[in-house]
């Protein structure tokens, strides 16, 4: 900062008092803003201790039905009306006074400039000056110091003094009474908070064997209504939603059947049984038997007709050969029609 | 066809698969006889040699029985099954056991007596000449279509 406008320091540490560069205000507005603050400052602590009284009494100092400081306020009578208007006369006197003041500054100011302008006068002033001048270095020299010290001792005071007032605040109560927590939680950005979280580092430290440990997986699962649950579903729309053949192109086959334990699975099974009862199912003799008897027929009706036809064709020709008369009809089959 | 005399083509390739089956029957009776040695003498076992005589014979044997029961029951021997032939009487009856008898001991010692039925009018053999007997086409009848 540098303006010299007092930089924000961490917590523990004294805020060290540094020269406003700035022109100071004029003197009756740092009159009457004293005044104020004097006045906000002894109104308040009237009220503290009225209501410290009030507690050393056993009384609430805003009985429950009545209004609350903040709320509703009624005209002030009596003693409050005259300690208030005391309070708004001094104010008004103040101002006045604040403003004569300044005149009467200003006067002088310009009263002092006339006569200390002749040479005899202004020497020893300057040398006043210089000689307040080197009071002002050497304290400016010795401020650090004096800050450090200052700062130690509070460094030890603050802590005891915090710790003896927070003995006496119950700050569950206080928190409970003056904490919105509600609204506090609306401002608060949850999804930066959440992302600002290493989630992992998180994870990483929770011992979840530890947990499981702990937990009794048995009563939950009897406390769970599985039937009605299971009643309720709608078990076809899930299966339909599912991209099965995505699912199957993600799953790697081969590396599940090398997992599997291919012999233990097949000494388990009672081959024999089951062969029996597919044999008992399949008519497998009737099968062989129809495919047999179809092509045995086909081959052996084929081999029939070309002898038959040969028979005829060495008939014909030892026919021919001997000067037998050839009777055979026109329209006798050469084909693979059966004989009838 | 059906009941017409078969030519000497089918009776040929008929008489061809029974001498195979015959064959098939020697060899395994010779094996079975085989099995039962071992079985007898498991240390000591040799396969048994068979002379040309013996195995003839049992051969001739085995074709003169096989010959016999398949004509006397059903008229037809594997052989003929196959080719669709019966063997039938003269009057178109099985044949009886004696005849059966006969022909196959007439078959068997005198199979080429089966090309006299490609010079044959009627196709018979010189064994059908004597037995009187008849091998006629008798092609097993098909099923009657099954009605959808």
């Amino acid at each position: 900062m540098e303006d010299g406008a007092t930089a924000p320091q961490p917590m523990g540490k004294v805020v060290p008092l540094r020269v406003a560069a700035q022109p100071p205000p004029p003197l009756e507005q740092l009159v009457e803003q004293s005044l104020r603050i004097a006045i906000g400052v002894g109104t308040l602590a009237t009220e503290v201790l009225a209501e410290a009284v009030a507690r050393t009494l056993g009384r609430e100092p805003f009985a429950e039905g009545e209004p609350g400081g903040d709320e509703v306020e009624h005209p002030a009578t009596g003693l409050p009306l005259v300690a208030g208007a005391a309070i708004g006369l001094g104010l008004e006197v103040a101002r006045w006074s604040a403003r004569a003041a300044t005149t009467a500054y200003r006067s002088a100011e310009l009263f002092v400039g006339l006569a200390t302008s002749p040479a005899p006068v202004r020497a020893p002033l300057e040398q006043a000056s210089s000689r307040l001048g080197w009071l002002d270095d050497r304290w400016r020299d010795q401020r650090p110091r004096d800050e450090e010290a200052a700062a130690s001792f509070l460094r030890l005071l603050i802590p005891q003094v915090v710790d003896a007032t927070l003995d006496q605040i119950d700050l569950n109560e206080l928190v409970a009474e003056r904490v919105e927590i509600d609204r506090i939680v609306e401002l608060v950005d949850l999804d930066q908070v959440i992302g600002r979280i290493d989630l992992d580092a998180v994870v990483e430290r929770i011992d979840i064997d530890r947990i499981v440990r702990r937990i009794d997986l048995g009563a939950i699962v009897e406390r769970i209504p599985v039937d009605d649950i299971v009643t309720r579903l709608d078990l076809g729309a899930i299966v339909a939603r599912v991209d099965i053949d995505g699912v199957v192109s993600r799953v790697d086959i081969q590396a599940v059947a090398d997992r599997i334990d291919l012999q233990a699975l097949v000494r388990r099974l009672d081959l024999a049984t089951i062969s029996n009862e597919v044999i008992e199912e399949i008519d497998l003799a009737g099968i062989i038997q129809d495919a047999m008897g179809s092509m045995t027929t086909e081959t052996v009706g084929g081999i029939r007709v070309q002898s038959m036809n040969a028979d005829r064709a060495i008939a014909r020709l030892v026919g021919r050969v001997l000067g037998r008369d050839q009777d055979e009809p026109a329209d006798e089959p050469r084909d693979q029609r059966e004989p009838r | 066809m059906q009941g017409q005399r078969a030519g000497i083509v089918s009776r040929f390739l008929a008489d061809a698969i029974d001498f195979f089956v015959v064959v098939a029957a020697l060899v395994g009776v010779y094996l079975g006889y085989a099995v039962f040695r071992f079985l007898l003498h498991p240390r000591r076992f040799t396969w048994p040699e068979a002379s040309s005589l013996y195995l003839g014979t049992l051969g001739w044997i085995l074709l003169v029985l096989y010959l016999t029961i398949a004509w006397a029951n059903t008229g037809r021997t594997f052989g003929k099954r196959v080719l669709g032939l019966r063997v039938v009487t003269s009057e178109d009856d099985r044949l009886p056991l004696w005849q059966s008898f006969v022909r196959a001991c007439l078959c068997a010692l005198f199979p080429i007596g089966l090309f006299w039925s490609a010079v044959s009018g009627r196709n018979a053999s010189v064994q059908d000449l004597i037995v009187r007997s008849h091998v006629v086409y008798d092609w097993r009848p098909k099923l009657p279509a099954l009605e959808t």
